[in-house]
């Protein structure tokens, strides 16, 4: 078992310094890195929080749209796969069956990424 | 080679071109801003000739690497003449040279113009309606000029439609992703049906958005970034302004500066050209679509390490911002 702080509490703590400390002493040309590198700090730590459950969702969701045998050791990626190239030749269009399930999904998975990435454009967008 | 040698064999092409008995460079610096090319800012002093005196240029290099769709430098030079000529805010293209003894690289030179890019400084204080109706009116200049070209005999024509052509173009890229991108393949997919029946075709910019042009308090002073312009429906042009993903936060929809009716009533007055508004939604959703593909490029040079960089590892976790604009114009969200 690792020690605590586990990574996301590192990551907080070491960007609560870099505006703390550093960003108010850094010259203004070096502003723009500084907050560069606290954005990709942010995102790291919104990911580890979120764990693997949105994946695990994500997953789980893509089996049942595709109808992926339970028992079958599909990857995250495969899933994808598929799914996007039925995406490409219209299988999920208006008049087909899986239409709304597969929107739910697309609905769902970016929701969850933009809440990872950018959490701060969906609330401006709202 | 050092940068005595360049700058020697760099007066000597200058002064050469511009009939000049001599040229001085005075300064050579590298210019911030250039994601893709470099661009240095040139002092330069001719002794004799016509253009005799001190002049602001820039020098504009071929980039090392390349981002899909990025025109080499002498295609890049002979349609920001083609836009000079037609009385386009541009900067003044002067010379190109595809000799590469002379600087390494391909380079042109062209006059410095000077004001403010930065779109988020552009879009504070919006509206700014003086300069939307300007924007209108140069894009209705710039759509002016139309095929065939001799001197633009390099722009490939639509095999399709301008449209199609982007679809297939896109998801061939796709293909050579290694990870799937389903929002984006619903996006194109929506765009194959829903793909407009008739268009005209125009020397569009393909990037002509704020953050490319430069002004000077209001004052537009020159649109910029020639490397993406050719064929193709001028509604492109019109909705890749629009786009949200190039307001930079301002909720004033063309380009974040102004009511969209302002650009395009200006744009209309000058063109002569009715804009289809009921299609410029289309375009837009194509503009997250490109720009997602862009960003997907961008990224990959960093994730390939052939050009290691935080702004292109950013980059690539911008894609669901624009996804999410893609489900939304397509009704999803």
């Amino acid at each position: 078992m690792r020690d605590r702080p586990n990574s996301a509490e590192l990551l907080e703590i070491a960007r609560a310094r870099l505006f703390e400390e550093l960003l108010p002493a850094l010259p203004p040309e070096y502003k723009y890195s500084a907050l560069m590198v606290a954005a990709a700090m942010g995102i790291a730590i919104r990911e580890f929080e979120n764990s693997d459950e949105a994946e695990i969702e994500e997953r789980n969701s893509l089996k049942d749209l595709l109808g992926t045998d339970d028992s079958e050791d599909i990857t995250l990626l495969d899933l994808n796969r598929q799914f996007a190239a039925g995406l490409r030749i219209g299988k999920y269009n208006k008049s087909g069956p899986d239409h709304e399930i597969a929107l739910h999904l697309l609905r769902r998975v970016t929701l969850s990424k933009l809440g990872e990435s950018n959490p701060k454009y969906l609330a401006e967008t709202e | 080679m050092t940068g005595d040698d360049v700058n020697r064999r760099l007066a000597h092409f200058i002064a050469a071109q511009s009939g000049a008995d001599e040229a001085r460079i005075e300064r050579n610096d590298l210019l911030v801003g250039g994601a893709i090319q470099e661009n240095r800012a040139l002092d330069v002093e001719l002794v004799g000739g016509q253009l005799s005196g001190v002049h602001a240029l820039v020098l504009r290099t071929e980039a090392l690497s390349s981002v899909p769709e990025t025109r080499p430098l002498g295609q890049q030079f002979a349609m920001l003449s083609a836009a000079y000529k037609v009385g386009a805010t541009v900067p003044e293209p002067l010379w190109y040279c595809g000799d590469t003894v002379v600087t390494g690289r391909p380079f042109y030179l062209m006059r410095r113009i000077e004001g403010e890019a930065l779109g988020s400084r552009v879009v504070r204080n919006a509206p700014h309606i003086d300069l939307a109706q300007r924007l209108g009116e140069e894009l209705a200049k710039i759509h002016t000029i139309t095929p065939p070209r001799e001197d633009l005999h390099f722009l490939e024509h639509p095999l399709d439609s301008p449209a199609q052509d982007s679809i297939a173009k896109y998801r061939a890229y796709l293909d050579m992703e290694s990870e799937p991108h389903p929002v984006l393949e619903w996006g194109l997919r929506w765009l194959e049906v829903n793909a407009p029946n008739s268009h005209e075709t125009v020397l569009v910019h393909h990037d002509f958005r704020t953050g490319n042009y430069m002004v000077d308090g209001e004052a537009l002073t020159g649109i910029l970034d020639w490397e993406f312009a050719g064929w193709s429906d001028p509604h492109e042009d019109l909705a890749w302004f629009c786009a949200k993903c190039w307001r930079f936060g301002s909720s004033f929809e063309a380009g974040g500066i102004a009511d969209r009716a302002v650009f395009f009533d200006a744009y209309e007055e000058i063109s002569g050209r009715k804009i289809d508004r009921d299609i410029i939604p289309y375009w837009e959703v194509m503009a997250h679509v490109r720009w997602a593909i862009v960003a997907l490029h961008q990224c990959a040079r960093h994730r390939s390490g052939e050009e290691p960089s935080l702004d292109m590892a950013l980059i690539g976790r911008r894609l669901a911002e624009l996804e999410y604009e893609i489900l939304v114009l397509t009704g999803v969200m």
